[in-house]
């Protein structure tokens, strides 16, 4: 990431970036597109904002998925570790997160404090290997990418999702392929540290609605939009 | 100075801060309650007694149970009606009024309706209004909206934030009483982890204001103890003001806390929701002034408020003696007590009221409360002595008072546990309830399962405590070891008799709808002996309190009426909600799921008029709506003489790949594509298994294992369904994924388009021979990775353009600004539709209908019937044993007419109905209307059909070849 930039500057677009200006937001470019960095509101208030509830668009970053009979098979020949559980959720050693959804399906989310786009990497490998039995699942522009972190990010859910987040019940790593404001969605446990957080992947038509409903939910705990590098605050 | 006539001083009242005082006013009059008050204690404590009117005869009503039970506390808040007053909290400058009343609250006069009552008996309504004919509409409907209905809805009340949370418990308590609060603690204890969820403001139950002992020492002991270990437990979360409002199945709970639903979840769950007082029924018993006994144990103790000066108590055990010594302790004069019993043992408490000097009438009833015509309420009570079951012999007493608090019988808080399939019994002998059929997930504590003895009540709880946490596989004690519980501690609390009939009536079983004990029995003797009739016929239980207070006495009067047993009678089902609740709360915060393309706001700055199809939002036309017909008009045009641009990005996208993707589509697809070549497109039209159409979109084979095929805006999801759900069975080597919103979609279309195109692709070449109709290619255009396809739903030169929507709004960028000198203009869907009609093509959904067959759509040539297998073909060989009698037909008529068919006009054969327009527009380029729609099977071009016009007249329309335009489909191809 670098200068300052406007969304229209590429030709990819997060679905809703009226929303994120309107709301303050200061973009930089990353990997072929804008991302929002901060809104404006300084580093420490920021990263305080992300520890109690914040909402990060990251549509922007790279993510990808594969699925079919012989996918775990390929996977692993093209060094991903992924465990034998569904609906988990596995950290590999460069930081990308590997989502088992299923026997036959994962969803690839880039490393957060990446600066490549590993998910191309490994769409490459696909492509040059061309594997029978796993095919891609463009997930880039598929699904949309909010990050909900802070102490009230499982109260504020609460509000919208049936699935009992809590952490006791859905720790770390654990996936719920569920309904989010009646619209499907991937809600991926990756805690930062001792902050509670979560990534959610839905249909990216759906990005502006599910947008104000997560912001509307938030309210009453205070919650607010945060930025990229909030969430690296976190992260690190 | 804050002064009150009835308030008592401080630190009574555990629920109201004496430093704090709350002004409200009360039909205009100004008041000064404590923080912490009711409307109702408020009112209390300032002498005011006369809350509402009664549904039908208009009776003066005030507090009953001062625990929301009943309709009587039912006041106006600001613009909200039917709010309680005895659980509303007074606020700062709130506006209560009566209800329900014509003048005012004090001075109603709908009164004199009850002068004519006995011209209203039970069910009076059913045999009086029906006739003469008419009379209902013109006469009876309006006098009684005129009275119906309570408070006053005002549609111009300023909307509220209500919402719903989900929620999740090991354990959930309902009921914060001595029994809920004990096995709270006996779960937590455990391990468990506990919801605790009450519906007053603070958990104790009847410790917070019932009197156990002489002393009035024992409750306060118990509370401190328990509240203290249920607060400080850090495994019990307490919700309080929190109503769990009904069960369902899975244990779902409904919990309403302010304007916020809980959806709540419990792996097991123990009701401890206590007890309802019943009142007894006598002449008079609905005034203000009757409270019940703990009704006026809670005036004292949860608000410091004296609830009379001068009392008389009727009793059928140890409670009515609590309440006179809470009474005679508070500076109530008691001056009687009635006890309806003969003999009883003599108890501490009724030795020590005996020793206040208290007149106490042993086997005696109240006969009759004597209302007083100034304040409303009571002045006297007149006792009577009992001679037999509900029989009043000549020997009477006269007490005056202000105050009569009765203390008859409890009945348990069954709802909750019935909502969960329990079942209600009777217990005959010791006129006791007890609840059994529960799922093994819920479990019952204190008064619900027939527990009252303070002692018994609490160890029920722990019991109720430990048997969860057992079920969730926690340590407990040994079931064996736990102290066994009294099975029949009900016997002492209820008298199986409160009722008392007077000759003159006014003895209420019903005070929500003012039903009398003899309106009861005419039900019965009018044929409706059993309780659901007489529920339905008399309405009993169904007002606001539904039935806490009437269900038990209408029961009983049921049971002895008919002669039979309380448990052959059997009381009425209970459904949730448990309480009144909100519209809002069920209303508030629906989400409604929206989708909106990658290019949505640059319809929006273009001056789209959006409309929704599904969840997505599609341009209609481009312009203000009320010049809706020029807009379309113009977009037709411009597709048709030069190139516009639509947003396609709603429809649906699939990735068919594997070995056997064509093999799949061949079974899934009418057509056949086994031997579709790379790069090239072919329809697709999908039938269900009875042959019926379903859905169609294009297959675009991008190799030999992969196609990309769409589908309707609002089939896709079908389709992909449908796929999957095949292919379980087939198990054929394909995977499919529904990339629908992986891809942007613009079709470029009119003689131009090609024109534009060429601006922004250069990997790809456009020549008719290149790429030529029906094919597709993948390429970049504007630097965009992209689909092109060569389609022609609108019979014109054209082009899809796929490409990964996060860049949809860069390419529509792009294809704009190279359009921008060849003139090129967006085009909504209402033109598009309109170009597909010129074109003869059929949309799915709207030119067919359930029932459409591909034959009957005049898609037969879409049919590969050589094919040894699709979905529907088995159906529509045998359909052609019996052929349809309707066919899709064309029709055109002249533009210049007063009246013009429109979608869904009937299409007449003689008197009978043919079918119906689908699909009707005018023709900028033809200069007609033409249309689409069902008619006769032989039906031919050259031959009229009848069309039937929204105005009832029929025309004759001529059915015409389609398609309309371009019938030799060069303009597409070129």
């Amino acid at each position: 990431m670098s200068q300052t930039v406007h969304p229209t500057d590429f030709n990819m677009r997060s679905p809703h970036y009226r929303t994120l200006i309107s709301a303050g937001a200061r973009f930089e470019s990353c990997m072929n597109a804008s991302c929002v960095m901060d809104y404006g509101n300084g580093k420490n208030q920021e990263t305080a904002q992300a520890m109690q509830l914040g909402l990060a668009d990251l549509t922007p970053l790279p993510r990808t998925g594969f699925k079919g009979p012989e996918m775990v098979q390929w996977a692993s020949s093209a060094g991903l570790k992924i465990g034998r559980h569904n609906n988990r959720a596995y950290l590999q050693e460069d930081g990308l997160l590997v989502a088992r959804l299923s026997d036959s399906e994962i969803l690839v989310l880039n490393g957060l404090g990446s600066r490549l786009d590993q998910c191309a990497r490994l769409e490459e490998k696909h492509k040059h290997s061309r594997p029978a039995g796993c095919y891609t699942v463009p997930r880039s522009s598929a699904s949309a990418w909010l990050m909900l972190t802070g102490q009230y990010s499982t109260d504020a859910l609460a509000k919208l999702c049936g699935v009992d987040l809590r952490v006791e019940n859905f720790s770390g790593g654990a996936i719920a392929q569920t309904s989010v404001a009646r619209t499907n969605c991937i809600v991926i446990r990756n805690n930062m540290g001792e902050i509670p957080a979560f990534h959610l992947l839905f249909d990216c038509s759906s990005t502006e609605y599910m947008w104000s409903c997560l912001v509307d939910a938030g309210m009453e705990f205070k919650g607010a939009p945060v930025g990229y590098a909030s969430l690296l605050e976190l992260h690190y | 100075m804050y002064t009150s006539p009835n308030r008592l001083p401080a630190p009574a009242g555990r629920l109201v801060d004496h430093e704090n005082t709350i002004n409200f006013s009360f039909e205009g009059t100004q008041y000064t309650g404590l923080a912490g008050d009711t409307i109702a204690s408020a009112l209390a404590a300032n002498d005011v007694w006369l809350l509402s009117r009664s549904f039908k005869y208009h009776r003066p009503r005030g507090v009953l149970s001062m625990a929301g039970l009943e309709a009587n506390t039912l006041v106006q808040v600001d613009n909200e009606p039917n709010v309680a007053a005895d659980r509303r909290k007074v606020a700062q400058g709130l506006q209560v009024s009566g209800q329900n009343c014509m003048g005012s609250l004090a001075n109603d006069q709908a009164e004199k309706i009850s002068l004519v009552n006995r011209f209203l008996p039970v069910g009076f309504y059913y045999k009086a209004f029906f006739q003469p004919k008419g009379a209902w509409q013109n006469i009876w409907e309006p006098i009684i909206r005129k009275f119906a209905g309570l408070g006053q809805v005002h549609p111009g009340t300023p909307h509220g934030y209500y919402d719903k949370q989900y929620l999740f418990s090991e354990i959930t308590v309902v009921g914060g009483g001595p029994a809920g609060m004990s096995a709270a603690l006996a779960a937590a204890d455990a391990g468990a982890e506990v919801l605790l969820i009450e519906q007053e403001t603070v958990i104790g139950g009847s410790l917070n204001y019932g009197r156990f002992d002489t002393e009035g020492t024992l409750a306060h002991t118990l509370h401190d103890e328990l509240v203290t270990a249920v607060t400080d437990h850090s495994n019990i979360e307490v919700m309080t003001d929190s109503v769990c409002n009904g069960y369902f199945a899975d244990n779902w709970l409904p919990v309403i806390r302010g304007h916020r639903m809980y959806k709540l979840r419990t792996k097991e769950l123990i009701l401890a929701p206590g007890k309802m007082e019943q009142p007894a029924i006598f002449r008079n018993n609905d005034l203000p002034g009757v409270l019940l006994g703990t009704a006026a144990q809670r005036l004292i103790r949860l608000y410091g408020v004296r609830p009379g000066k001068q009392a008389v108590v009727l009793t059928a055990g140890d409670d009515g003696y609590a309440t006179a010594l809470e009474l005679l302790e508070n500076g109530v004069n008691v001056t009687a007590v009635a006890d309806l019993r003969q003999s009883f043992d003599a108890t501490p408490l009724y030795k020590k009221v005996l020793a206040c000097g208290i007149s106490i009438h042993k086997a005696c009833t109240v006969y009759e409360a004597l209302p007083d015509k100034h304040t409303r309420g009571i002045r006297a009570a007149a006792l009577r002595q009992l001679v037999g079951i509900g029989q009043c012999g000549n020997e009477a007493w006269r007490y005056d008072c202000d105050l009569l608090c009765v203390s008859v019988g409890f009945m348990p808080s069954y709802q909750l546990a019935l909502h969960a399939g329990g079942k209600l019994k009777h217990d005959e002998a010791a006129s006791g309830f007890s609840i059994t059929g529960l799922p093994a997930c819920i479990h019952l504590a204190g008064a619900v399962n027939g527990k009252n003895e303070l002692g018994s009540v609490i160890e029920s709880g722990r019991q109720a405590g430990q048997a969860a946490s057992r079920k969730l596989g926690l340590a407990v004690p040994d079931a064996a070891a736990s102290k066994p519980l009294n099975p029949i501690s009900y016997s002492s609390i209820n008298h199986p008799w409160p009722i008392f009939p007077h000759p003159r009536g006014k003895e209420f079983v019903d005070l929500d709808e003012d039903l009398q004990y003899l309106d009861i029995i005419h039900a019965c003797r009018d044929g409706y002996d059993e309780l659901e009739l007489v529920k339905r016929y008399s309405t009993v239980g169904m007002g606001p309190s539904q039935g806490r207070h009437s269900a038990l006495a209408t029961a009983r009067v049921v049971a002895e009426e008919t002669q039979r047993t309380m448990s052959e009678v059997g009381v009425t089902t209970a459904r949730p909600p448990l309480h009144a609740e909100n519209l809002a709360v069920i209303a508030g915060r629906s989400f409604e799921p929206e989708r909106l393309t990658a290019m949505h706001h640059r319809h929006l700055e273009a001056g789209a008029h959006m409309v929704t199809a599904g969840q997505w939002w599609r341009p209609a036309y481009y312009g203000e709506p009320q010049h809706a017909d020029r807009w379309i008009l113009k977009e037709n045009l411009a597709v048709r003489n030069n190139v516009g641009m639509i947003d396609v990005s709603t429809l649906g996208g699939l990735e068919v790949r594997g070995p056997d993707a064509a093999e799949f589509l061949n079974r899934m697809y009418t057509f056949s594509y086994s031997r579709q070549k790379t790069g090239t497109l072919r329809y697709l039209l999908m039938t269900n298994p009875a042959g019926r159409i379903i859905d169609d979109g294009v297959a675009c084979r991008l190799d030999d294992e992969h196609f990309y095929i769409t589908a309707t805006t609002g089939g896709v999801e079908t389709v992909y369904r449908t796929m999957l759900w095949w292919n379980a069975q087939w198990r054929l080597d394909v995977d499919v994924t529904n990339v629908t919103s992986a891809y942007a979609g613009i079709s470029l279309a009119g003689p131009k388009s090609r024109a534009v195109l060429q601006q922004l692709c250069n990997s790809t070449d456009l020549a008719p021979a290149s790429f030529p109709y029906l094919s597709v290619r993948t390429g970049k255009v504007a630097g965009i990775p992209a689909r092109l396809l060569r389609v022609g739903f609108v019979g014109e030169l054209g082009y899809e353009i796929h490409a990964p929507s996060l860049q949809g709004e860069a390419l529509w960028d792009a294809l704009l600004k190279a359009g921008r000198e060849l003139g090129m203009q967006p085009v909504g869907i209402e033109a598009q539709r309109l170009l597909r009609l010129e074109k003869g093509h059929l949309i799915v959904g709207q030119d067919t209908d359930a029932m459409t067959t591909p034959h009957e759509a005049r898609m037969t040539w879409a049919v590969a019937e050589r094919k040894p297998f699709f979905v529907g073909g088995r159906s529509l060989q045998a359909a052609r044993r019996y052929p349809s009698n309707r066919k899709l037909v064309g029709f055109s008529v002249e533009p210049e007419q007063d009246e013009v068919p429109g979608e869904s006009n009937l299409i007449l054969d003689g008197d009978s109905i043919a079918g119906h327009i689908t699909s009707v527009g005018y023709s900028p380029t033809l200069n007609k209307i033409i249309g689409m729609g069902y008619a006769r099977a032989d039906t031919e071009p050259g031959m009229l059909i009848q069309i039937k016009l929204k105005s009832g007249r029929r025309q004759s329309v001529q059915v015409v070849e389609m398609p309309f335009y371009d019938p030799e489909n060069k303009r597409q191809e070129m």
